[in-house]
């Protein structure tokens, strides 16, 4: 929260993706958006979403829970694997209460039975937009984090992993094999170079870094 | 005479004219000659007489007129010689007149006389021949009265001749002549025994020479020859001729031909042995001839039974005679018997009677009493002969015909079937009862061509009519359907069959059978809407399996057409409203309403229960309606849709919705059979082609469990199954369909995975051809 406030700026207007594979329901769900003065962007089927670049903006996904080739649960998962945090919104025919159930425990935002009414999904789609605007706030304040991170040496990173795992500077020391001197500059440096009030504004940044789990993984 | 005279005058005056006439005109004087000319010729035409007159007067004119001097009787000197010369030559020629005037005379007197002579002779000539003439008539009439009197002898037909009173033949008349052969010159002369059978000679001889001895008349019968040397008996008789004195003149003998009377007299005798013996032949035979044979008087009593008749009734004859014989007649035959036996005796005329006659071993047998009469010159009956045939045989054969043809009656009326005949050359129809039946008439009716048109259905009567055409122009075998219209409404259905076959004649004959289908027919019609009735459920049945995709197709554009209304709504609450784009989503809405509509169209048909008419049809265009219905169970199932459709088909005649219901059953199978597959793609492929120019094939292929052994066999089988709800109806629905339809469907497995199912239709064309009228 005191990171988004901070870094707020001009982001471009929101996007609402459809996934159809009837071109009907796409035309009809992008008159729709559009109607409510959001920008849309259509596909075919899931593989040519994934296919495709996504905007760099606040966005939700609008899909069918059955889709050709794949079912919209399955899909659900596959863009969960792929890091693609879309919100998703989905349309369900007669019938498919149960799966529409799975749908939602795996985190759809919400699922709207065919033919559904304007305004539910107006309603829906503006949560999902907002979910995804927190969303992506977050993964803003990370991902800056992360370019903080990626700023420092190897040995500072080291030093903050420790620091933050909260060795003391003599105990880093040790464990680094340099002088206590040594692991103050590079905490020093660490501080500076995170932008971090606190020690204990540090230690929130490798929880969102999860330095502890991910130290290759945060390489990337 | 003084005609003679005046003659003379006038001569001499004209002399002595045309002598002055000469003198006056040719100055020459005139001549003695013309007066010599002029006594000459007095004398020959008047007599001596008035030319001496003639000649003093031819002297005097002369003197007078043509002498000098004229016109004086002077006489000179001179003209005295003149004068005298002309006056001997004058009296000369008078002379010689006279002379050959006499001599003239005289040969006239003769002629005269000759003449007269020569009348004479013809007169009496005359008169010769008249008294002739009448001696030749007299002659003539009593040649033809002998002549009668001969011919009269001759025609009579009695043999006529005469005898001398020695004995010697002296005529024979023609009849005599013609009997014997013998010519009169051969006889004539000849004694009596010359033609005699040497038999009859001797006593022939003897009594005539008693008859020519004591002249008396003779009558005797012996055998003449006749010309062919045959003897025939004849009756002689010779009469003797006398004279007033009683003197004996000659033999008259006649002779009649008594020899048909002789050997009628013989044959009599003769036939009345043989009348005795043929008897005893007859009643021979009778008795031995393998037939029953009896007689009877006109009342029916019975006089005579053969011995074969008495042998197999082990009667004697007086055991059967009279009225015995009805102890032998089975009871129950007998009183018809009698009674027939009664008529027949009462109408004098032959007839034939059937009764079972017992054996002497006590058994039955059916025989045929067959009596006639015998009647005499007036007409009446005079004794009944009659015949017993052993006819058991022919009865029992008669019964097994009746039997045969009852039980062929009482099949034909079992199966509904008729038989008729029909004679090509004359037209003529035989029917069998049942047949008269099944059309509807009653036996007494005449069977023709137009009582038959009369049943036939109006709609059917051109193809019967070209049947029957065919049949008349060399078809040998008929078999067709067609209905008949009867009396009350009602409808039949007939199967006929028939073939040509030569009767005994060599002729044409059509025999054949008609066949009253209508239960059939109408088992057929309740089968097939069974049939149809259990495909609609089938089709019922799978569209509820589907209905979740169905729902979805139907709600798609239901909720693309809402989403585009509502779009719609906003555009225009916008502050400037951009028409185009509610005019976009408007048309967006149009075409989903429209595809909307279209889902249901095709649903509906599905459900309708009614059969649509066949028709032409594409069959792509049936997959292709059928895909848009399951393209979402294909997409809910992973399945991926291959259609390997040929682009131009000739079409295809059939109902399109037991079509479609054919082809989504294959596709359901098909993802079925794919549910359990996960370890490779589910694909299924229709194909459509072309095969042999003459058929369409639809080919779906999937890429499922397969076909086991077990599956193969059973799998159109009505309710097999192989899922576990399942009710298996569907592939043995769609076989019968596809089947009714003239095409053929079956299954194959496929060479990796899966199977294959594939029907043929037949072309519309050639289907057509065989929609022929029932």
């Amino acid at each position: 929260v005191w990171q988004v406030k901070e870094e707020k700026k001009e982001e471009l207007p929101p996007v609402v993706l459809i996934i159809d594979d009837d071109e009907s329901v796409r035309v009809a769900l992008a008159n729709l958006f559009r109607s409510m003065h959001l920008n849309v962007q259509v596909f075919g089927s899931a593989p040519e979403l994934i296919g495709s670049k996504l905007p760099d903006t606040a966005s939700c996904l609008v899909l069918d829970i059955r889709l050709p080739g794949v079912n919209g649960l399955e899909f659900q998962g596959e863009l969960a694997k792929a890091g693609i945090h879309l919100p998703i919104v989905f349309m369900t025919g007669h019938g498919d209460i149960p799966m529409s159930v799975r749908a939602m425990k795996a985190g759809a935002i919400d699922f709207l039975t065919k033919p559904f009414r304007d305004q539910d999904m107006l309603d829906a789609v503006t949560r999902a937009l907002d979910h995804d605007r927190k969303r992506r706030d977050g993964e803003k304040v990370i991902s800056k984090l992360r370019l903080l991170f990626q700023s420092l040496t190897p040995r500072e990173r080291e030093v903050m992993t420790l620091v933050t795992a909260g060795l003391m500077n003599k105990q880093i020391a040790g464990e680094l094999h340099v002088s206590e001197i040594t692991v103050k500059i590079h905490r020093g440096h660490v501080m500076r170079k995170m932008a971090a009030r606190s020690l204990a504004d540090l230690v929130r940044m490798a929880e969102v870094l999860d330095l502890r789990q991910a130290k290759s993984g945060a390489q990337t | 005479v003084i005609f003679h005279y005046a003659i003379a005058v006038l001569a001499v005056a004209a002399a002595l004219t045309v002598g002055l006439a000469f003198e006056h005109f040719l100055q020459s004087s005139p001549h003695v000659s013309l007066f010599l000319c002029a006594i000459l010729f007095i004398a020959w035409a008047c007599g001596t007489g008035p030319a001496i007159f003639a000649t003093v007067l031819a002297i005097a004119s002369f003197e007078y007129f043509i002498l000098e001097p004229a016109h004086s009787l002077a006489i000179t000197e001179k003209d005295v010689p003149r004068l005298a010369v002309f006056s001997v030559a004058a009296f000369f020629v008078v002379a010689l007149s006279a002379a050959q005037r006499r001599s003239a005379e005289s040969l006239r007197h003769a002629r005269d006389a000759n003449l007269a002579m020569v009348e004479e002779l013809r007169r009496v000539n005359e008169m010769l021949r008249i008294e002739n003439a009448e001696r030749k008539q007299a002659e003539e009439k009593a040649s033809r009265a002998e002549r009668q009197l001969q011919e009269t002898i001759d025609t009579i037909p009695t043999l006529i001749s005469s005898y001398s009173p020695d004995g010697k033949r002296s005529f024979v008349n023609a009849a005599w002549q013609h009997f014997t052969g013998l010519s009169k010159a051969d006889v004539l002369g000849n004694e009596s025994s010359t033609i005699v059978h040497p038999d009859d000679i001797e006593i022939g001889e003897r009594q005539w020479r008693d008859a020519l001895a004591k002249g008396e008349a003779l009558q005797i019968e012996q055998r003449i020859r006749r010309a062919d040397g045959e003897y025939r008996w004849h009756f002689v008789e010779r009469v003797p001729l006398r004279d007033e004195n009683g003197n004996l003149l000659k033999w008259y003998a006649s002779s009649y031909d008594i020899d048909d009377r002789k050997q009628a007299e013989t044959a009599l005798q003769l036939s009345r042995a043989q009348l005795v013996k043929a008897e005893r032949e007859l009643r021979l035979t009778l008795d031995s001839i393998p037939t029953f044979a009896w007689r009877t008087r006109p009342d029916g009593f019975a006089e005579y039974l053969n011995k074969r008749w008495l042998d197999y009734t082990g009667l004697s004859l007086e055991q059967a005679s009279g009225w015995e014989w009805q102890a032998v007649i089975h009871p129950d035959d007998l009183a018809q018997l009698l009674s027939d036996w009664q008529a027949i005796l009462a109408s004098g005329k032959s007839a034939e009677v059937e009764a079972r006659m017992r054996r002497f071993d006590g058994e039955y047998r059916w025989f045929l009493f067959r009596p006639a009469p015998l009647r005499d010159d007036a007409g009446k009956v005079i004794t009944w002969y009659g015949t017993n045939t052993d006819i058991e045989d022919r009865k029992q054969a008669e019964s097994a015909l009746q039997r045969s043809e009852a039980y062929l009656a009482e099949a034909q009326k079992l199966s509904r079937t008729g038989s008729f005949g029909w004679k090509m050359a004359s037209g003529e129809i035989y029917w069998s009862e049942e047949t008269y039946k099944i059309l509807g008439y009653e036996r007494t009716m005449n069977v023709s061509g137009e009582i038959i048109m009369q049943r036939i259905h109006p709609d059917d009567r051109a193809f019967v009519r070209r049947q029957f055409y065919n049949a008349l122009h060399g078809e040998r075998n008929l078999n067709y359907e067609h209905r008949l219209l009867m009396p009350g409404g009602q409808i039949k259905y007939l199967h006929v069959l028939a073939h040509m076959v030569k009767d005994a004649s060599g002729a044409d004959e059509m025999i054949g059978a008609l066949m009253d289908v209508t239960q059939t027919r109408k088992a057929e019609q309740a089968l097939h809407t069974a049939q149809a009735e259990l495909a609609h459920a089938s089709r019922v049945a799978t569209l509820g399996e589907i209905s979740a995709s169905i729902a979805h197709e139907v709600n798609q554009p239901l909720a693309a057409i809402i989403a585009n209304g509502q779009a719609c709504l906003r555009f225009l609450d916008h502050e400037s409203p951009d028409l185009n784009d509610v005019r976009g989503a408007l048309q967006w809405i149009v075409k989903d309403g429209n595809r909307a509509g279209d889902v249901i169209q095709r649903i509906r048909s599905l459900v309708k229960k009614t059969d649509t008419p066949r028709a032409a049809l594409d069959i792509n265009d049936a997959i292709h309606d059928v895909v848009a219905l399951l393209q979402r169970e294909l997409t809910a199932n992973g399945v991926s849709l291959q259609l390997d459709l040929a682009p131009v088909l000739p079409a295809v005649f059939a109902d399109r919705v037991q079509l479609q219901q054919v082809i989504m059953n294959l596709i359901m199978n098909g993802i079925e059979a794919m549910q359990p597959i996960s370890d490779r793609p589910r694909t299924l492929t229709i194909a459509s082609s072309l095969k042999d120019r003459r058929q369409v094939s639809v080919a779906v292929s999937d890429s499922g469990v397969g076909l086991t052994a077990d599956s193969q066999d059973g799998l159109f089988r009505a309710f097999f199954s192989t899922k576990p709800g399942g009710l298996g109806m569907g592939l043995s629905i769609c076989r019968s369909i596809i089947e009714v339809h003239g095409g053929r469907l079956w299954a194959s497995p496929n060479p990796e995975h899966g199977a294959t199912f594939e029907f043929v239709l037949p072309l519309a064309e050639a289907a057509a051809e065989e929609d022929a009228p029932l």
